[in-house]
């Protein structure tokens, strides 16, 4: 999975030239500002984005053009998702506001109408669609606003909600199991979806910290280490506490097995689907997360151990290598 | 005497917390105590020998090179979430 070639993938090539030709009949105007959004998402962090309606499709045996319907509607409907996401977290410039608001209105349009091909107006597709576009709104609400509860008093919903911001993805999920009449499998999967989010939200917040707490956005990740409410004149102290939990605490260890644990029973619920290439996905992450944390342990470790030698003229232990970047 | 792994969490204080750096500096064996550590003349000696612009010199980059460590883990390790 870490090796998708993205930009040169023939498949996602041909659906942004799809997306593209579709926003140039709706209003051509948008279509420069279309191109530069499709290129921000064809990476590899938005795999699922692309490829899980696919994966699904094939997994349930639909055909291929249902499951180019399917995936070209997931497209679109994240597409929009994403601006609408920027929006609020205000990470559009204010010359572009314009421009970004239409795109996503066309983007919008676009993907309710690859639905309505898809569903008739009393297919049970729509209460999901509801359902799943209410997660994502009350989470988006949220989002940039300290929750009620202190990380260390995380309950599992509390978790779960963390990863609500994520719910369009499950449209696509129901979409699938729908098409190919399984309506039994929407609960497993899509639960399996949610715990894979929390994972994938963690592991976000875990990289962002830095930039959150400089910009005064909450972050989980600060909040796991610091557990005092964030509040902007105290920057300081939190980054402190980040950083201690990194060089003289436990690396952060407790958090990463959090997002592992998030991730095993995404892969345990998921076992009701029998869908391969998602699984490869699942415990891809796995494996990346847990090798993240561990480096980051050994990492901080070696530094600290090399600095001590040198300030004490101790004798050099073993001291395994830095990353170039990182001197 | 003060053992490998209590002279790495003494170092370590002392380059993310600068209240705790001037106390090692101006006190070893009391800054040591806030550690569970018990220094002995060779370490103390040690320490008086440091230069309090040079371990500020350190701390800085220190932090920055921790701070950029976990996003650079995640970006190099982490692909396609």
């Amino acid at each position: 999975m870490n090796e998708t070639p993205f930009l040169s993938d023939p498949e996602i090539l041909v659906l942004k030239e799809h997306v593209c030709a579709a926003l140039e009949r709706f209003s051509p105007q948008l279509l420069e500002a279309g191109r530069r959004l499709l290129d921000r998402l064809a990476t590899p962090n938005w795999t699922l984005e692309w490829y899980l309606p696919r994966w699904l499709g094939e997994a349930f045996g639909l055909s291929p053009d249902l499951i180019r319907d399917l995936v070209l509607s997931n497209v679109y409907g994240l597409s929009c998702i994403r601006l609408q996401d920027d929006l609020v977290d205000g990470e559009v410039d204010r010359a572009s506001w314009e421009s970004a608001i239409l795109l996503a209105s066309a983007l919008h349009h676009l993907w309710l109408s690859g639905y309505v091909q898809l569903f008739a107006g009393t297919s049970p597709f729509w209460g999901y669609f509801e359902q799943f576009m209410g997660q994502w709104l009350r989470a988006t609400w949220r989002s940039n606003r300290p929750p009620a509860v202190d990380f260390r008093s995380y309950e599992e919903e509390d978790f779960l909600r963390l990863a609500e911001r994520g719910a369009p993805l499950k449209v696509c999920c129901a979409g699938a199991c729908l098409l190919a009449g399984r309506e039994e499998l929407i609960l497993p999967l899509t639960s399996a979806m949610d715990h894979f989010l929390v994972g994938a939200v963690l592991l976000d917040q875990a990289k962002d910290w830095a930039d959150d707490l400089e910009a005064g956005r909450y972050n989980v990740f600060v909040a796991y280490a610091s557990p005092q409410p964030q509040e902007p004149d105290r920057r300081e102290s939190y980054r402190q506490a980040v950083l201690e939990e990194i060089c003289l605490g436990q690396a952060a260890r407790p958090y990463f097995d959090r997002i592992q644990r998030h991730v095993r029973i995404a892969l345990e619920k998921a076992e009701a689907v029998d869908c391969p290439a998602l699984r490869q996905h699942m415990q891809s992450f796995e494996n990346q997360v847990v090798t993240i944390r561990d480096r980051l342990a050994e990492e901080a470790r070696a530094w600290l151990r090399m600095a001590t030698e040198q300030l004490f003229g101790l004798s050099p232990a073993e001291v395994p290598a830095i990353p170039e970047e990182g001197r | 005497m003060a053992s490998r792994e209590q002279l790495e969490r003494l170092v370590g204080q002392a380059l993310l917390d600068v209240g705790f750096r001037r106390r090692l500096l101006g006190d070893p064996q009391g800054a040591a105590k806030e550690v569970g550590a018990h220094l002995t003349e060779g370490q103390l000696d040690r320490i008086r020998q440091w230069d309090a612009k040079a371990l500020d010199a350190l701390a800085g980059p220190f932090e920055d090179w921790l701070a950029w460590l976990i996003q650079w883990l995640i970006s190099h390790f982490g692909r396609g979430w």
